[in-house]
């Protein structure tokens, strides 16, 4: 069921279900000024930020660390390595493990918008990461 | 409507004549698209007003008896219509005409009008350059002045091209003289943008022509001749660009504009006309002769024009004029010149200076056609000429904070918003001395206002203090840095007092007096490039600069190799270097010497690269005599303990630990306070910096190996290398990753070991040492070119709207010779000979950039409302499908 073939339309539920999809519903509407911001909170220690993290349902004030803990956890979750039968299970099933041992590709069956916006909502991420030194 | 006759009349006939054109066509414009919803010109009667235009719009076309160019428009009219039908055009053209048929005056002066083509344009660059000139409000409402379409800068802007097409079509070689490229350059002047591409456009095709025919020698020599040598072109292109430079350089652009760019590639084509012309004569024996005194042909406070005399017989020979960058207080054998000028004409223009300052120059000349071994330049005579007389420093309005007014004479500053802060900065930074400056706060309804002094990376939208580079007192007798209240200082200034500030730039240290009451030190450990700054809160605060008041010995020091001394003559360079390493063309005899000097001084391994605290990274010299001090050492200083990097521009250099670069002490300042008990060795605890003999090895097979004739004949070689760099470039990357160094600080032995080493370099080229050693300094000297020269390379535009795109790609078709993109091309092409180290600079670069910032809340604590706050549910997410397979697996 959650092999690529099957995720040529990505229904709201699935994108809820994982942090990378909150954040993308969350984000990716947003203007690339919006998403080239820096700020740093005096409380955060020099963590330069372009968006503030609540997590729901914790106690927990982001003050740099729940912020990194984003970056942390989305990427993982994209890269999650879970091949039962050769069959890549993954909510996201955006990249595809190869032979190599760490090196993914990109799903080449993910060709509808909202997958394609998905992959440019991932290089996205990465400038927010490089631009923020997280 | 209304025709301002005098206004129109006070142009040339010309000038009328496009303006008609352009009238007429938006009077078409206008019809035909009454024409296009379904009413017929034939069928329906004009409106009276419509009529009353067209019959004014033809007697005028009679008046100034251009009826014949007036029909010959109609076929650019054509061009620019071309949804149009044709007979529908001809239709409303007839009755546009109609009167003009009839009329026994119109067909006299039809006679008198055929002038020959060349005259036209002439006079059409006449008056182009009249009102680029003369008054640029006046070329504005030229160029806007219709009757129907808005008067904003999209329509003068094709109004331009329209005009330009119209010239485009006309014969070239006519305009083909020293006295039209004058003019053109005149011209460029303008801070109309569409005059300024039309001008461009012009000089570049006329440009590209002379190219062809010299290439072709199908030109007689002295035409050229005179056109080159003669001509004040280049100087003034020269002047223009260098203004330009500073200007953008002020903005804090990442690269500069399109303009900028196009220029130098002007400049820079024009030179190579130069050059082919005289490589085409024959080589005579000159007898050397000395260049005449300089003299001043005129002084402002920003800018020099000196000119000195030669015998007439010398064409070959090409000038250089040198200013020397001194920093106060560095030692006077030091002195590094820079070269400001170099070309052909007897004279230079220098802008950019700062006023009441003594610069000392020297000039000298070099042959074009001297050998490569003996093409040395003779400096001849030195000289000093003073700027004239001005305060050192204004307010900048190109660097303030928002709702802040100057005075006209920029030495006034008020604030027009309320309860927010906003700095301003002043138009020089000091980097060395003593300075001293008083405020006089002429209106202030609170004790909320600022003075001190900040860097350029400072955020304008905040307090002095508000960051890590700036330094404020506050008028409620604090002193703030860091976004933090340090201490308690001095006094409770405002409304009418005078302020005075002291920059001891010496020592890094900051200090107020109040009415010439002195409160002593207020900050310590200054370092960069800092500009004199203030900053508002309340309405209506007003700050004034103080005449007579300045005694700043530190005004127009400059860092040599610092940003603001890379002009013109080095972005050539790079792009020299760029087009040997494509292999385009040879490295010419000015480069290949540069490149010989480069590689040499890196096989001996004296240099050592560091990051100074402002502008970029410099080559320290680590054999010096360091005052009794060794390198690596670490030691006490005014400014806290450092470790004794080196020597450069007679400058002592330290690293101080801090993250934004090396900052120095001048020899003097060293001696006076050794005696004070700094200057003395310490142990910070720290493992020493310095590793066993980096770089004071040296190589010296390579070096005995290595003259000039075998260089020549390596880079010679180099054209076939795109491939070969590659290799050496991953393997340099490599290398500086083992050894935790930057590329420019692996010394030759080293790196040379590594290429053998890794075997890449041993199969493609012939395993010499001495070809891999060329190769490679040429390489790390392009980077660093790359780097420094960089704004001149980046090209691209903001594009926002589509919109917006379209009308710069208009805009940009005028001038197919500096089309964009070109360099972009060139550095892609080129993308395997650069380091990672210099992707990730420049990468950082763009970053920096690139960033947005935050308006900053009221409250510090609080967010700023433009920071976009999202929720996110882990629970949730943790609890999906795909995370309990995982953890079931």
């Amino acid at each position: 069921m959650c092999d690529g073939s099957s995720y040529n339309m990505l229904p709201q539920g699935h994108l809820s279900s994982s942090l990378f999809g909150q954040l993308f519903n969350e984000l990716h509407f947003l203007r690339p000024v919006s998403l080239r911001m820096g700020y740093t909170h005096p409380m955060d220690d020099g963590q330069e930020r372009t968006f503030k993290v609540k997590f729901e349902g914790e106690g927990v004030d982001d003050y740099g660390g729940p912020y990194r803990e984003v970056f942390a956890q989305a990427p993982s979750e994209l890269q999650m390595i879970n091949t039962s039968k050769g069959v890549s299970k993954c909510a996201l099933p955006l990249l595809l493990p190869t032979h190599e041992d760490d090196r993914f590709i990109v799903n080449p069956k993910m060709i509808s918008d909202t997958p394609l916006n998905m992959y440019s909502f991932i290089g996205q991420l990465m400038g927010i990461a490089l631009r923020c030194k997280v | 409507m209304r025709f301002d006759r005098n206004h129109l009349l006070c142009a040339s006939i010309d000038a009328e004549i496009i303006l008609i054109i352009l009238q007429a066509r938006a009077l078409l414009a206008q019809i035909l698209q009454a024409w296009a919803v379904g009413a017929i010109v034939n069928l329906r009667p004009l409106h009276s007003i419509e009529r009353e235009r067209l019959m004014h719009v033809s007697q005028l076309t009679i008046a100034s008896g251009s009826y014949d160019r007036y029909r010959a428009s109609t076929a650019v009219l054509n061009t620019y219509l071309p949804s149009v039908d044709l007979p529908v055009l001809e239709l409303i053209l007839k009755r546009l005409c109609l009167p003009s048929r009839s009329d026994d005056v119109a067909s006299s002066r039809l006679e008198q009008s055929c002038q020959p083509r060349e005259r036209l344009q002439g006079q059409c660059l006449d008056s182009l350059e009249f009102f680029a000139l003369n008054d640029p409000a006046a070329a504005n409402s030229w160029f806007a002045f219709n009757i129907t379409l808005p008067r904003d800068g999209t329509e003068a802007r094709s109004t331009v091209i329209f005009s330009g097409r119209a010239l485009k079509k006309m014969d070239l070689v006519s305009s083909c003289s020293a006295e039209k490229l004058c003019q053109l350059a005149g011209a460029l002047r303008t801070k109309h943008k569409p005059l300024k591409a039309l001008a461009m456009h012009f000089m570049s095709r006329n440009l590209r022509f002379l190219c062809t025919r010299v290439h072709a020698r199908s030109v007689s020599k002295a035409f050229l001749h005179d056109m080159v040598v003669s001509s004040d072109v280049q100087l003034q292109l020269r002047s223009d660009l260098q203004m330009r430079i500073n200007f953008e350089r002020r903005q804090r652009r990442l690269h500069f504009s399109e303009y900028v760019v196009g220029l130098a590639e002007l400049i820079r084509s024009l030179s190579r006309v130069e050059t082919r012309l005289l490589c085409t004569k024959k080589v005579e024996d000159h007898e050397i002769t000395m260049i005449g005194t300089p003299r001043l042909d005129g002084a402002t406070p920003n800018s020099l024009r000196i000119a000195w005399a030669t015998p007439a017989l010398q064409r070959t020979r090409i000038f250089k004029l040198e200013v020397a960058d001194q920093v106060h207080g560095a030692s006077e054998a030091s002195a590094t010149y820079r070269a400001i000028y170099r070309g052909l004409h007897a004279g230079a223009i220098i802008n950019g200076l700062s006023p009441s300052r003594t610069y000392f120059f020297r000039v000298g000349f070099e042959y074009l056609h001297a050998t490569c071994s003996n093409r040395g330049t003779n400096m001849v005579s030195s000289f000093n000429f003073s700027t004239e007389h001005a305060p050192p420093f204004i307010f900048d309005a190109l660097n303030k904070g928002p709702a802040i007014v100057l005075s006209k004479e920029s030495t006034q500053a008020s604030f027009c918003a309320s309860e927010s802060w906003a700095t301003i900065l002043g138009s020089a930074p000091f980097i060395s001395g003593c300075n001293a400056w008083e405020l006089e706060i002429i209106n202030s309804s609170s004790l909320y206002i600022f003075v001190g002094a900040a860097t350029r990376e400072t955020d304008l939208a905040t307090f002095l203090g508000g960051d890590s580079h700036s330094w404020g007192y506050i008028g409620d007798r604090a002193l703030y840095h860091k976004r933090t209240k340090l201490k308690l200082y001095g006094e409770r200034f405002g409304h009418g007092d005078t302020i005075g500030v002291l920059l001891n730039m010496d020592y890094g240290s900051l200090s107020f007096s109040k009415n010439s009451v002195d409160f002593g030190m207020a900050f310590d450990g200054i370092m960069g490039e800092v500009y004199p700054a203030i900053a508002f809160y309340s309405k209506g605060q007003q700050v004034a600069l103080v005449e007579n008041s300045f005694h700043c010995p530190g005004a127009g020091d400059v860092l040599p190799g610092s940003a603001p001394t890379f002009n013109f003559d080095q972005s050539s360079d790079v792009l020299d270097l760029m087009s040997a390493m494509l292999g385009r063309e040879p490295l010419t005899g000015r480069s290949l010497n540069r490149a010989y000097r480069y590689c040499q001084s890196w096989l001996r391994g004296c240099y050592y690269r560091v990051k100074s605290c402002c502008g970029p990274e410099m080559q320290v010299k680590r054999e010096a005599d360091c005052a009794n001090l060794s390198v690596g050492q670490y030691v006490s200083t005014p400014r806290g303990n450092a470790c004794v990097l080196g020597d450069a521009f007679g400058l002592l250099w330290f690293d101080f630990g801090v993250n934004n670069g090396a900052w120095f002490f001048t020899y003097a300042t060293v001696r006076q306070n050794a005696l004070r008990g700094y200057f003395r060795a310490v142990n910070p605890g720290l493992p020493n910096k310095e590793k066993k003999s980096v770089g004071l090895h040296t190589y010296t097979r390579c070096i005995d190996g290595m003259t000039f004739a075998h260089f020549h004949r390596h880079v010679r070689a180099l054209s076939q290398g795109a491939e070969v760099n590659k290799h050496i470039v991953q393997s340099i990357d490599a290398a500086s990753e083992l050894h935790e160094t930057c590329a420019w600080n692996l010394d030759a032995p080293t790196l040379i070991a590594h290429l053998d080493d890794t075997g890449l370099y041993s199969g493609v080229l012939q395993p010499t040492h001495e070809s891999a050693a060329c190769r490679v300094s040429l390489i790390l000297m392009f980077n660093e070119d790359l780097l420094r020269g960089f704004p001149f390379l980046v090209n691209t535009h903001d594009h926002h709207q589509q919109n917006c795109r379209k009308q710069s790609a208009m805009i940009s078709g005028l001038c197919p010779h500096v089309s964009r993109g070109r360099y972009r091309s060139k550095v892609t092409l080129l993308r395997g000979s650069i380091f990672g180290d210099t992707k990730h600079k420049l990468f950082r670069l763009f970053a920096t950039h690139t960033m947005t910032r935050a308006k900053r809340a009221e409250d510090d604590y609080d967010y700023p409302e433009d920071l976009p706050q999202i929720v996110i549910n882990r629970l949730k997410a943790t609890t999906s499908p795909a995370m309990i397979n995982q953890e079931a697996s």
